[in-house]
């Protein structure tokens, strides 16, 4: 008997402690200790020797100075910026299209070819697509010989529609596009269509129903994909190299150049900086303006 | 006389309306037709190409090909080259996939149901390389492996791998945490489960179809990784990806179509079963 009994009251507290659905502190410590130290090392640890190359080795200020002075770098960030922002409008457009054709359609043939479209890019490997690109937009490729063949073009006069900007922004659609209307989906599927129906039936026209109701319903979700978009874009890396050629004026291309042939990695720390503090800002706008749960929804 | 007049004005005008009506219906629907045109040429098209030039019976990528047939599938044996690159990225996927599970979950769970100081912060953090410039994170990762005189080196790779892949984790296990009542653990408790034994035989149990997709998600898109290797996998660890962008400029060999034709497939399926998975975990 009383040898039982403090075992009994040990079990009682412990199982005080233990009835509650949440886990305690130094468990949880426990379990998220190895995330966390993965995250500092592959993670955090990467954008602190990233600052420090950019902006604290020495005679980094003068450098930054020549590299802010030096008008091509200047030219490739702004080209940067400006093709993302065109790939985010139009991936914008088009998939929110998409996705609302997806929900509203009741034809099985168009939800077929839509969702072909968003899914079948996803089973492909990124470089096989850039390569299917070059392939179809080469002076030797098909569309150049469609049109050749069609008669329309003189075969000295082949279209140059490789390695330029034309040809990055298609490559870099091509991957956008189904990314974007997976969360535009996600911001319409809320949406009560019967309210659509109701403007209509006070003699709203369809694109003024669609104007004046689902987009400001759907406008969080919309800016969160918008943001992701363009912050993603301006992250791109082998499409600019592999569509626009090595001396595209990307700072993909910036970043591959002073790796692989200049052996600068200071210019290729400042460059990658840059983006990271641009694609921070453009984040943190988002964070204010439409909150963390939306651009969470928006990563699917 | 005036009546009639007016008689004939409004029927003009509401034949118009009607027409007007009709045109604008037409434009909507030409308009439709063609943005999915557009969508389907910048989306299926590759996947098109790539699947129809596997079937071209030449030696060298020359397009239009000459002759059609299965060489490249007959010759895919002999591609040592290429299968070898599959082998490198098959096993830094399904390492880095295993190790992503392995750390991640268990935060994951803490996360949401323990007390985490900074959850919000470390959140953040795990979802980092989904969401930042994927050409600077590479950079960033790339100065650090230097100074480990870590480039090329598989366990390293496979790492960088586990870690960017743990936004997956995060959102898809997270998620159906979300959905697995709390109370469960409780009644388990109540018929006499220890704490621990709640948490394995009730939420990570309810957790397998989640963890199961954010698995096959974690393998994908480290087996299909191009940005980062370029940079931490120097010149001697070869993934397909990888192998892809080098030869681009060499010119291609027309086998590297019928082994992305026969892992699409593959993609497709794993993919498929993965979003059941999930759809089933979150609902």
């Amino acid at each position: 008997m009383a040898l039982e009994s403090p075992a009994i009251v040990q079990s009682h507290q412990s199982r005080k402690r233990a009835w509650r659905p949440e886990i305690g502190a130094v468990p949880s410590a426990l379990l998220v200790l190895p995330f966390v130290v993965m995250l500092a090392v592959f993670v955090v640890y990467p954008f602190v020797r990233l600052t420090q190359i950019a902006l604290f080795s020495e005679g980094a200020f003068d450098y930054l100075v020549e590299f802010f002075s030096d008008s091509s770098n200047m030219i490739v960030l702004r080209t940067t910026y400006v093709i993302s922002a065109i790939v985010t409008i139009i991936s914008i457009v088009f998939g929110g299209i998409l996705a609302w054709t997806l929900k509203t359609t009741r034809r099985s043939t168009v939800r077929f070819i839509i969702l072909a479209s968003i899914l079948v890019p996803f089973w492909m490997g990124t470089t096989i697509k850039l390569y299917a690109w070059t392939v179809i937009l080469q002076t030797n490729g098909l569309v150049n010989n469609f049109l050749v063949t069609a008669g329309i073009l003189e075969d000295q006069s082949r279209l140059a529609l490789l390695y330029n900007e034309l040809a990055v922004v298609i490559g870099m659609v091509s991957q956008m596009l189904p990314f974007a209307v997976l969360p535009l989906m996600v911001a319409f599927s809320s949406i009560d269509l019967d309210i659509v129906r109701a403007a209509e039936g006070l003699g709203a026209a369809r694109l003024r129903a669609i104007v004046s109701i689902v987009i400001p319903l759907a406008i969080p979700g919309i800016l969160a994909t918008t943001m992701l978009v363009f912050v993603l874009s301006s992250g791109f890396f082998l499409t600019p190299v592999i569509l626009g050629g090595i001396t595209s004026p990307f700072t993909a291309s910036l970043i591959y150049q002073n790796v692989f042939t200049f052996f600068d990695l200071r210019a290729a720390a400042i460059t990658a900086l840059i983006l990271v503090v641009s694609a921070s800002l453009v984040i943190l706008l988002a964070f204010k303006v439409v909150g963390a749960e939306r651009i969470r929804k928006a990563l699917g | 006389m005036s009546t009639t007049t007016i008689h004939k004005g409004s029927a003009l005008s509401r034949s118009n309306l009607v027409l007007s009506h009709w045109s604008v219906r037409a434009i909507f629907a030409a308009l439709l037709v063609l943005v999915l045109a557009i969508a389907v040429l910048f989306t299926l098209v590759p996947a098109v190409v790539v699947v129809v030039l596997s079937f071209s019976n030449e030696k060298l990528m020359i397009f239009p090909p000459r002759e059609w047939g299965f060489r490249q599938y007959e010759t895919l044996a002999d591609a040592s080259f290429w299968l070898e690159a599959v082998r490198t990225s098959f096993g830094l996927a399904v390492s880095a996939a295993v190790m992503t599970l392995v750390i991640a979950v268990p935060a994951a769970i803490a996360l949401n149901r323990g007390q985490v100081w900074g959850r919000q912060i470390i959140t953040g953090a795990g979802l980092a390389p989904l969401i930042l410039p994927g050409v600077a994170y590479a950079v960033a990762v790339y100065m650090v492996f230097l100074q480990a005189r870590m480039v090329g080196s598989p366990v390293w790779v496979v790492l960088v791998y586990a870690a960017h892949a743990f936004p997956y984790v995060l959102l898809i296990v997270g998620t159906a945490l979300n959905r697995i009542p709390k109370e469960l653990e409780l009644v388990a408790m109540t018929l006499g489960a220890s704490k621990s034994r709640a948490t394995m035989n009730i939420t990570v149990r309810l957790l397998v179809q989640a963890m199961a997709a954010a698995f096959v998600f974690a393998f994908i898109s480290s087996f299909d990784e191009s940005t980062l290797i370029v940079f931490i996998g120097g010149p001697g660890l070869v993934t397909l990806p990888k192998g892809i962008f080098d030869s681009l400029r060499t010119g291609m060999d027309p086998v590297v179509l019928a082994i992305s034709t026969i892992l699409m497939v593959f993609t497709g399926i794993l993919a498929a079963v993965a979003s059941y998975w999930r759809s089933n975990s979150t609902r």
